[in-house]
């Protein structure tokens, strides 16, 4: 019997990856947005609304989903240029998979890249896209503890949306325990308040996706 | 006896799945590899280091790996976890080292000196296959 020294980095693949993909992008000069949140918090629908509301951006999207490309045909008739991906038994996106996306997608003048991840709180928190921003979607109807029982991608996102607060009451959520949570795990966090139904709160998230575009 | 595990959609995807079961396929196929490259027959251990930012559950691991690993020269392997600290700078500029358990530290996660949660990750997000014992 002998010992053999390995030493491998088991996930530094995809940070490797992750990196090349930031490269490629800021060849480009365009930043990229990993959207994480969990099924049905509202990821596809606030880049419907961006399409509408942030004309002066070029944009294009990648949409990342287990299966079906009823995401990407959304973002595609909002008049993004969209590449759906399928994960398959994966449950989110890796750098390997939006390194490939890049290829199919016309990334001529685009100023932001939307990465929307496949809903899931836990495993996209883990994996680097080649990002310049990772942003959280938590909707109040997934109980206002969903913050506190999903702390690590808190502690790695720039900003968090709490999305339809309009419904708050109807549902029996607080949505200030969310924020007080949010902020407790990642007091960096920029917090918006929206509901993509009614319009809340979307002026500002606008103005910080155009900020980041343009700046 | 199968020895290794079939190709997946390119090479350079090998290494760069995650999650217990997962995580568990790129330790094994790795080990492999090591071995095989060194002209080993059977692996009989297997030691891990894992950043306690990963929030992996050990005990899922374990299953996982002994899943994967039946029929290759790793099956029984024993799996040894070492347990990597986190080190964090918080905003005041101290820096942690911060030790817990894989699940539960993350809702913790502060300063030893200031308890300030503002803290930018130093250490603690890696998995390195250190070494295995192989005849």
């Amino acid at each position: 019997m002998h010992i053999i020294n390995v030493n491998r980095d088991i996930i530094g693949i995809n940070r490797k990856i992750a990196e090349r993909n930031r490269k490629f992008l800021d060849e480009r000069g365009i930043r990229a947005v990993n959207i994480m949140g969990a099924i049905g918090s509202g990821k596809t629908i606030m880049i419907e609304e961006l399409a509408e509301k942030l004309k002066d951006v070029r944009m294009a999207a990648i949409a990342g989903d287990v299966i079906s490309d009823a995401d990407a045909r959304r973002i595609k008739k909002a008049g993004i240029e969209t590449i759906g991906v399928n994960t398959g038994t994966e449950c989110h996106l890796d750098a390997h998979l939006i390194d490939h996306a890049f290829g199919k997608l016309n990334l001529g003048g685009v100023e932001l890249l939307l990465i929307e991840n496949v809903g899931n709180l836990v495993c996209p928190t883990d994996f680097d896209l080649g990002e310049h921003r990772k942003i959280v979607i938590v909707s109040v109807t997934e109980g206002d503890d969903t913050v506190e029982k999903h702390p690590a991608i808190f502690v790695y996102c720039d900003l968090c949306i709490i999305n339809k607060v309009d419904i708050a009451d109807a549902v029996g959520a607080d949505v200030e325990k969310m924020v007080a949570d949010a902020r407790r795990i990642n007091p960096r966090l920029r917090i918006i308040k929206t509901s993509m139904k009614t319009g809340d709160g979307l002026d500002e998230l606008v103005k910080w996706f155009k900020e980041l575009a343009k700046g | 006896m199968r020895s290794r595990f079939p190709p997946r959609l390119c090479g350079e995807q090998l290494q760069c799945k995650m999650h217990e079961l997962s995580i568990a396929q790129s330790v094994v196929e790795n080990a492999i590899d090591a071995a095989e490259k060194s002209g080993a027959k059977k692996i009989k251990s297997i030691e891990l280091e894992i950043g306690l930012m990963m929030m992996v559950n050990p005990e899922q691991l374990r299953f996982a790996m002994e899943i994967v690993s039946k029929g290759t020269i790793a099956d029984g392997a024993k799996l040894k976890i070492i347990k990597k600290k986190v080190k964090a700078r918080c905003k005041n500029g101290h820096v942690s080292t911060i030790g817990g358990d894989f699940l539960h530290l993350m809702s913790s996660l502060s300063c030893t000196k200031c308890q300030s949660r503002d803290l930018e990750i130093l250490e603690g997000r890696g998995i390195i296959l250190k070494k295995i014992e192989a005849d």
